[in-house]
């Protein structure tokens, strides 16, 4: 199995995180390097909680081969998913032409922490991608200020490679993640 | 820490002096800001004397900011509308800040 992500930052103005570090915003000089540094603190932010927060398109991609099955489970740990379309082949290969799946073969079937993609009936094939898209439909601004003091711990003080051990870490990321941390039990 | 950003609070108009000419002949000189940059100010360090009759007294401020690379000449410093000249530039070691010492016109 096997999940593709693209992810898009466009939520994140960039104007907003200079406020934040006070740089002018004619000051274009760290543009780029602001930009960079926002998409690594929200790849963190997600590991952190384990769960996609940015809008992200999602292809699950199973190549076994996968016979008469009728309730198979493709658990999707990520919450807001979105099942935009199921394909399927059944020729040998990845060169084989992929059938769209109506939707009323399949349920979604939601939980708390993760997404089940339920078959109603036996479908076989070799090749099953599953399109879904997922991420916070609005990012809560508790985790995009946590998004923001990592960008700025990382401007301001990681790419010098040098903290002096007077300074204490104040541990608010993490203490500003903890509530949407994505756990399975 | 290399600078805290919640201290950064005083903001400074990095300016150059631009030369052109008028339809005349005549050099204009203006000054231009080329960058703005948010700064922390350290202890004012009141007034600095240009001789040793205590004579012709400048403000002198010092101001502590990320890195920024600032020239002593041709370049002044506009601080809540006044302009400043760049007295001193100091770059702290490993810690990617400039402390800026400023001085007000005679």
């Amino acid at each position: 199995m096997l999940i593709t992500k693209t992810k898009s930052y466009d939520q994140f103005a960039i104007s907003e995180i200079k406020e934040d570090l006070n740089i002018d915003e004619s000051d274009l000089t760290y543009n780029g390097q602001l930009k960079r540094y926002l998409r690594s603190a929200i790849d963190i932010a997600e590991q952190t909680i384990q769960d996609d927060i940015v809008p992200t398109t999602c292809i699950l991609e199973e190549n076994s081969y996968l016979t008469n099955f009728v309730y198979i489970n493709y658990p999707i740990y990520s919450t807001n998913v979105k099942v935009t379309s199921i394909q399927i082949s059944t020729g040998f290969g990845s060169g084989n032409t992929l059938t769209t799946l109506d939707p009323s073969t399949y349920a979604i079937e939601k939980f708390n922490n993760y997404t089940n993609i339920r078959f109603k009936g036996s479908i076989s094939g070799t090749r099953l991608l599953i399109n879904y898209t997922s991420g916070f439909p609005i990012i809560f601004e508790s985790v995009k200020r946590a998004i923001f003091l990592k960008v700025g711990e990382m401007f301001d003080v990681d790419r010098n490679g040098y903290t002096s051990n007077l300074v204490q870490k104040s541990n608010a990321f993490e203490r500003m993640l903890s509530p949407y941390v994505n756990s399975l039990y | 820490m290399a600078a805290q950003t919640a201290r950064l609070t005083e903001r400074l108009e990095l300016q150059e002096l631009v030369v052109s000419g008028s339809s005349y002949g005549e050099a204009i000189e203006t000054w231009q800001t080329t960058r703005i940059v948010y700064a922390t100010q350290q202890a004012q360090k009141g007034k600095l004397y240009s001789n040793n009759y205590d004579q012709f007294a400048m403000d002198y401020i010092s101001f502590y900011c990320r890195y920024t690379p600032f020239l002593r000449k041709g370049t002044r410093v506009l601080y809540k509308g006044e302009p400043y000249k760049i007295h001193n530039v100091n770059t702290v070691t490993r810690n990617q800040a400039t402390i800026i010492d400023l001085i007000t016109y005679l």
